[in-house]
């Protein structure tokens, strides 16, 4: 089995290269990262120069960014361009290779459908992951260089947390395209999930969302308390999303 | 001959609509089989069944003693109606790709390439390859692991005259190295290389014979008169006199061409030609049947279903 699982990860891994995804994934990433600490420096200056002459006799006082700005900026778009890489990247990739007629071909092979499942979600894990370090690492160093460095434990924290949410947001991404019949439909049912996901976020500190909270806080030692039974959920949603693929795909048929 | 591939009361139904409805089928070792039906007969779900994509309603299919859907996948290689590969591999890297999944410590990529005559686009992108040349690389990528059962799902139907003519020349070079089951509904193409046929039609097997007993079998007395073009308008006359006499069950006139079937083979041999003295008489064959005839007569719902036999 984890022969197989070599072979098919190896496979999704030149597939994540040979169609750019990975690339695409990298380079949005790193951009942000980047980014983040450049806007949070220049973001009073931008404003500053944007009342210039157009709101004479009003005094606009903004304070002088500092590196929580940095963080929470990095904080704010990895949320948001992190969430759209991840249900783009993954909600087509076990619907689009059913609806291509590639399935019922490798299916015919030695293939388990949970190996299947599990190196698609594997790929896209390592995809991530390497994104998101390059991304952050760009933006620890950016904001060394323009306000001061950062903790590297701290940031290694929030890393972590912010990754870990990204892998319930694949993992939910995949299911959807486990239960959807076409792209559309698997399109539409990662939108709920994720919608679901985000609205829990607004009723209880378990939901993953929390996560990033909880990330920022540690990397700004804003000393709020920790959400460990929101990691243990958002660990648990993984797996279960992951595990549910791997059932619900056993039990279809492979037109 | 002992049956590589065994179907007890194979059942499938999808909701209300029953797309097999119970049949039993045996598939001799090393024979080329032609399972054989029109447009929505069973054939695509009966291979889906046999290779594992679906399940059945009720019944078994067991592939060189392997029962399909226990856990243990049949010694099988599959080639589906139309193959979809991963665009962005070369045919090389799909072979080599599917090579790993089996596990294969020294698998025949180039010879597989050779036989499939792929050798030379070996390293193209399947992206860029033709609709004939998908086909060969599907039909090596179900070679590769050197099965003992080929499961072919219209594999030529969709091909041009020279790329059906090449698929079915290879096709005919594995006679005896395998079993090899696969659709159609080109009646000519099972009747050139199969060595045995099943005819399914609403999801009930109609017929199943080795193909020599099955034409043998329904041989009909049938002639086919052709006349110069100038005597062409008197062939109708000709037909309409035929059918009056008795002498024939049904006439088809065709241009040039009378294809007439007789009621008694004898008489009609005596009689019919005679007919023909004062015609510029190009042709005058008795034919035997054509699978066409046999396929058409069986699944024609004007004429009463014959029992399955074989």
């Amino acid at each position: 089995m984890m022969r197989i699982f070599g072979v098919q990860l190896r496979k999704e891994i030149t597939e994540l290269w040979r169609t750019r995804k990975l690339i695409i994934v990298l380079v949005v990433l790193i951009a942000f990262g980047l980014m983040s600490p450049i806007l949070a420096k220049i973001t009073p200056d931008l404003i500053e120069s944007m009342g210039e002459g157009q709101m004479e006799g009003i005094i606009i006082t903004i304070p002088e960014p500092t590196k929580k700005d940095a963080i929470d900026q990095l904080v704010k778009n990895v949320s948001q361009f992190g969430l759209l890489l991840a249900v783009l990247m993954s909600f087509g990739t076990v619907v689009g290779e059913r609806e291509r007629g590639q399935a019922a071909l490798v299916f015919a092979h030695p293939l388990p459908r949970e190996v299947f499942v599990a190196a698609k979600f594997a790929a896209q894990a390592i995809m991530f992951a390497a994104g998101l370090a390059l991304g952050v690492l760009g933006a620890y160093l950016y904001t060394a260089i323009l306000f001061d460095a950062p903790p590297v434990g701290r940031y290694l924290a929030l890393t972590g947390l912010i990754y870990v949410w990204l892998l319930s947001l694949i993992a939910l991404s995949l299911l959807a395209s486990t239960l959807g019949r076409s792209m559309g439909s698997a399109g539409g049912l990662a939108f709920v999930f994720i919608v679901a996901l985000l609205l829990a976020g607004s009723f209880t500190n378990l939901a993953p969302g929390a996560l990033l909270e909880w990330g920022r806080s540690i990397a700004i030692k804003a000393g709020s308390s920790a959400r460990w039974g929101a990691l243990a959920v958002t660990v648990a949603v993984t797996a279960l999303a992951v595990s549910a693929s791997c059932i619900i795909l056993r039990r279809q048929e492979i037109d | 001959m002992t049956a590589a591939i065994e179907i007890r009361n194979l059942t499938k139904r999808f909701g209300t609509v029953t797309a097999l409805a119970g049949f039993d089928l045996s598939v001799p070792r090393g024979s080329i089989f032609g399972f054989l039906g029109p447009n929505g007969a069973g054939k695509t779900t009966t291979l889906r069944i046999m290779t594992g994509l679906a399940r059945t309603t009720a019944g078994s299919v067991t592939i060189e003693g392997v029962e399909v859907g226990r856990g243990v996948r049949p010694p099988i290689g599959y080639l589906p109606d139309t193959p979809s590969f991963y665009s962005w591999m070369t045919a090389r890297e799909f072979l080599t790709y599917i090579a790993r999944l089996h596990d294969l410590s020294d698998p025949p990529i180039d010879a597989t390439l050779e036989r499939v005559g792929l050798a030379n686009a070996n390293k193209k992108r399947v992206g860029g390859f033709s609709r004939g040349m998908k086909q060969r690389l599907g039909l090596a990528q179900a070679l590769l692991p050197q099965p003992r059962v080929l499961l072919l799902d219209e594999p030529v139907s969709a091909l041009d005259p020279a790329g059906r003519k090449a698929m079915l020349d290879i096709m005919g070079d594995l006679r005896g190295e395998m079993t090899i089951f696969f659709s159609t509904h080109i009646l000519n193409d099972a009747e050139r290389i199969c060595d045995e046929i099943g005819i399914i039609d609403q999801g009930r097997l109609v017929i199943q014979a080795r193909r020599d007993d099955l034409l043998a079998r329904f041989a009909r007395p049938v002639f086919e008169i052709e006349v110069a073009p100038d005597d062409a308008p008197q062939l109708a006359a000709l037909a309409d006199r035929l059918e009056t006499t008795g002498l024939i069950e049904r006439a088809s006139l065709d241009g040039v061409r009378l294809r007439v079937t007789a009621r008694d083979l004898d008489r009609a041999r005596r009689e019919v030609l005679p007919l023909l003295a004062d015609r510029s008489l190009v042709r005058f064959e008795m034919l035997g049947a054509t699978l066409e005839d046999i396929f058409l007569n069986l699944t024609d719902p004007a004429n009463s279903r014959p029992e399955v036999a074989s």
